[in-house]
């Protein structure tokens, strides 16, 4: 349990990084672009759309 | 919600970083009150009351102004004490207070008050005046020394702690203030928590309110027991993910300064008893009630009965806080309560608490907790209904 | 700094590749759009017809080309009535269409009562850019931030914010096309809550085109009554769209569109709408362009209605047949 809290208080940004090569970076940064991506996906829920002509 | 606006980063956020870091050092403390004073302004003006919620700035230079007198001992300090809550009083509290005299002058016979509309509320009064308020009896305490204005500007306008805490404390953010620096470490944990606090927000918090919502929605009689108490445990966690949400972009935002805001929340339904929840639940409100009221009150010094009226006044205190309305100073209630019960129990039983297997006594308190949350999203007869269907199971 | 630089990077370029990825998805799947391609393919010198769903749903082109050719006037048709907009949308619609190399011959405008009225405050502005309202985002320019926005940039604060999220909104595909994402998972969350959605046609839920009514009916009354107090006042986006069209030797036929009769009785037939159509007919009349009211035509029956708002198949037929037999008489 405590590792889990630990996991994800640390991919949370709530817990330094302790990240040592390039593509543990790299892997960071596509973990900013799905945490961006899921908050983009819902941030217009509560819109009413009339029309859902999608 | 102003941290999901792309006006917060683009505007204020990522400009305000910017000129922290490259300007002189001495001049860091009066760019964030630039930006602080901005951002009130704006967003002032957009949600919370128009031009006249903009104009509430001048709460802050006059309390900028009034801050200049405060010393050690002198009751400048208990004016500006006095000075904050008539402020808070005022904009949040007189609306319900006339209400709250009618009401109860109907059953002890009061003349009535004309009733008034409540005035606009300005943007992040509740958490301003806190900090107000510790600033001066911090201050006449000698706790707090004498402080260059540019670093008290800074203090009440830091704008990503302005609209939901956490509530900061002088002597904490004062040196935090003196030695930020850009650290890129800090930044990504920065950029990472902002994030997360988005996610949290949209995906978690909201997904947990399209349940909740039926505690307020027209369908509430027509829930089984089972669905109601589905529907408030939903509520206790759209609240937390929600709230926690806003400490993180909050928190995210510090580090992004180089400024690392102390915790609001940390993990608080894995508590096991109640007196652990509030020290794991928003923190920073949790302890300023702690320290500017429960114990200014007596604390625990006076005996076992006056604590347990000082635990009970703090957080109806506490629970008129978060609303102006009886079901926030009932929800209090209900945690002073509980806080009582568990002084109660830990030392009437200290084997059995001890014994307690953990797993047990997480669950409870967890349950505690969020029966406690009904109080706190509905309106006392819904409240009242909802809890009764589901102790009745019927 | 590496330590910063390096998934700074990682998620600019990744969220560059989304953004053009969304770009392309969307405008493949964004009816505007879709709807845009088919009239441009339609041909040149077309009837290009224009307006909200209720003239989408009143158009029955195989009627409409009978009737058209009955009196030898028949040519191509270039659909561009848009569900959900208003007469800003109709006229980013026909802009764009223009922008597409094609000239109409005749440009024909659906309109009910009040709707070629600008659109009142709390219509406009980003947050109601979303679904089929969108095309404020795709097929607008950032010169358009004076028009789409009142005020802009420092009349308000609210103007300027307004304007700001429409700049930075229109300016990236994750912008333009969010509302497509968002109808996405809302879609799905549906599926996975069983969310009853009710009955619906084409254009959506009854329930909401009842509610979508009864808003119409009650904003109506009021912009009528001021819009008969000052006629030039709120026509800054029909304005636009007759001054382009014209520019572009298009003939301009407005059109009323039947209603049912709850609405027809409180709203077309009171005073206010009355004054208002003597008025707006004689403005139309000075600037070339020709009134049909089929609003008021003898066959307008509930029973040809398919909800608060849209003609059904029969009503559509009725109604493209009388319009077609109007333009022909126009013609000649």
């Amino acid at each position: 349990m405590k590792s889990i809290i630990q996991l994800l208080e640390t991919i949370g940004g709530a817990r330094p990084l302790r990240l040592r090569s390039p593509r543990a970076w790299v892997a960071f940064g596509i973990w900013w672009v799905v945490l961006f991506a899921l908050a983009y996906a819902t941030i217009g829920r509560g819109t009413k759309f009339i029309y859902v002509d999608f | 919600m102003i941290f999901n606006e792309i006006s917060y980063f683009a505007l204020f956020l990522l400009p305000s970083v910017a000129a922290f870091h490259l300007c002189a050092p001495r001049f860091r403390a009066w760019v964030l009150s630039l930006f602080g004073a901005s951002f009130f302004i704006y967003f002032g003006y957009l949600h919370f009351g128009g031009f006249w919620g903009a104009c509430c700035v001048l709460l802050f230079v006059w309390e900028m102004l009034t801050s200049r007198l405060y010393r050690p001992g002198s009751r400048w300090c208990l004016f500006g004490i006095v000075q904050a809550v008539a402020i808070l009083f005022a904009f949040k509290y007189l609306s319900f207070a006339v209400g709250a005299w009618n009401d109860a002058g109907t059953l002890l016979h009061l003349p009535p008050l004309r009733g008034i509309g409540r005035l606009l509320l300005p943007l992040g009064i509740s958490f301003f005046t806190f900090e107000f308020i510790h600033f001066a009896a911090d201050t006449y305490q000698g706790k707090i020394q004498r402080v260059p204005l540019r670093d008290y500007a800074a203090f009440i306008l830091f704008f990503p702690s302005m609209v939901a805490g956490p509530i900061k404390r002088f002597q904490d953010f004062g040196p935090k203030l003196q030695a930020a620096r850009f650290d890129s470490r800090l930044a990504v944990q920065g950029v990472t928590r902002i994030l997360a606090g988005l996610v949290k927000k949209h995906v978690l918090a909201d997904t947990f309110a399209l349940f909740a919502a039926n505690l307020n929605g027209p369908h509430l009689d027509s829930g089984t027991p089972l669905q109601i108490a589905g529907w408030i445990l939903s509520y206790g966690m759209q609240i937390y993910f929600d709230f926690s949400a806003y400490s993180d972009i909050a928190i995210g935002s510090g580090y992004l300064f180089g400024i690392v805001i102390p915790e609001n929340f940390d993990w608080p339904y894995l508590s096991r008893n109640i007196t652990e929840f509030w020290r794991r639940w928003h923190i920073s409100l949790s302890s300023w009630i702690r320290d500017y009221v429960y114990i200014p009150l007596g604390g625990s010094r006076l005996g076992e009965r006056r604590t347990a009226v000082n635990l009970i006044l703090a957080f109806a205190i506490s629970g008129i806080w978060h609303g102006a309305a009886y079901n926030f100073a009932v929800w209090g209630l209900w945690h002073g309560l509980l806080l009582v019960g568990h002084r109660v129990w830990r030392t009437r039983f200290p084997r059995a608490a001890a014994a307690m297997p953990d797993a047990v006594a997480i669950a409870c308190t967890f349950l505690l907790v969020n029966l406690g949350w009904a109080f706190f999203c509905m309106d006392m007869g819904r409240a009242l209904y909802a809890l009764s269907r589901i102790v009745r199971w019927a | 700094m590496r330590k910063l630089i390096v998934p700074v990077v990682t998620a600019v370029a990744a969220l560059v590749a989304g953004d053009r990825l969304l770009a392309w998805y969307g405008h493949r799947h964004f009816v505007p759009e879709q709807q845009l391609q088919t009239a441009l393919a339609a041909g040149d010198g077309c009837l290009l017809i224009l307006g909200d769903s209720r003239m989408a749903a009143g158009l029955d082109e195989a009627t409409l080309h009978d009737a058209l050719s009955r009196q030898g006037a028949d040519r191509c048709i270039a659909n561009l009535a848009i569900g959900a907009t208003d007469v800003s949308g109709a006229f980013l619609a026909a802009r764009r269409y223009l922008s597409g190399g094609r000239n109409p011959a005749v440009a024909v405008l659906g309109k009910v009562d009040d709707s070629l009225l600008d659109p009142d405050p709390d219509r406009t502005g980003p947050r109601m850019m979303v679904g089929n309202n969108a095309l404020h985002l795709v097929w607008t320019t950032p010169g358009d931030v004076f028009a789409e926005v009142n005020g802009f940039p420092f009349a308000s604060v609210a103007a300027f914010d307004d304007g700001f999220r429409f700049l930075i909104a229109r300016a990236t595909g994750l912008g333009r096309y969010q509302s497509l994402v968002s109808v996405r998972v809302q879609h799905m969350q549906d599926r996975l809550t069983g969310a009853d959605r009710g009955s619906q046609n084409r254009f959506g839920q009854f329930a909401d085109m009842a509610a979508l009514e009864r808003d119409l009916r009650e904003r109506a009354a009021g912009r009528l009554t001021a819009a008969t107090k000052d006629p030039g006042d709120r026509t800054a986006w029909f304005d636009r769209l007759v001054d382009v069209l014209r520019s572009r030797g298009a003939r301009i036929v407005v059109v009323e569109l039947p209603m049912p009769a709850a609405y027809r009785r409180r709203i077309s037939e009171s005073a206010a709408a009355v004054e208002y159509r003597r008025s707006f007919t004689a403005s139309l009349a000075a600037r070339g362009a020709a009134y049909v009211d089929l609003g008021r035509a003898s066959w307008v029956d509930d029973a040809l209605f398919a909800d608060a708002l849209h003609l059904n198949a029969a009503g559509a037929a009725r109604f493209s047949r009388d319009l077609g037999d109007e333009l022909s008489r126009a013609a000649r």
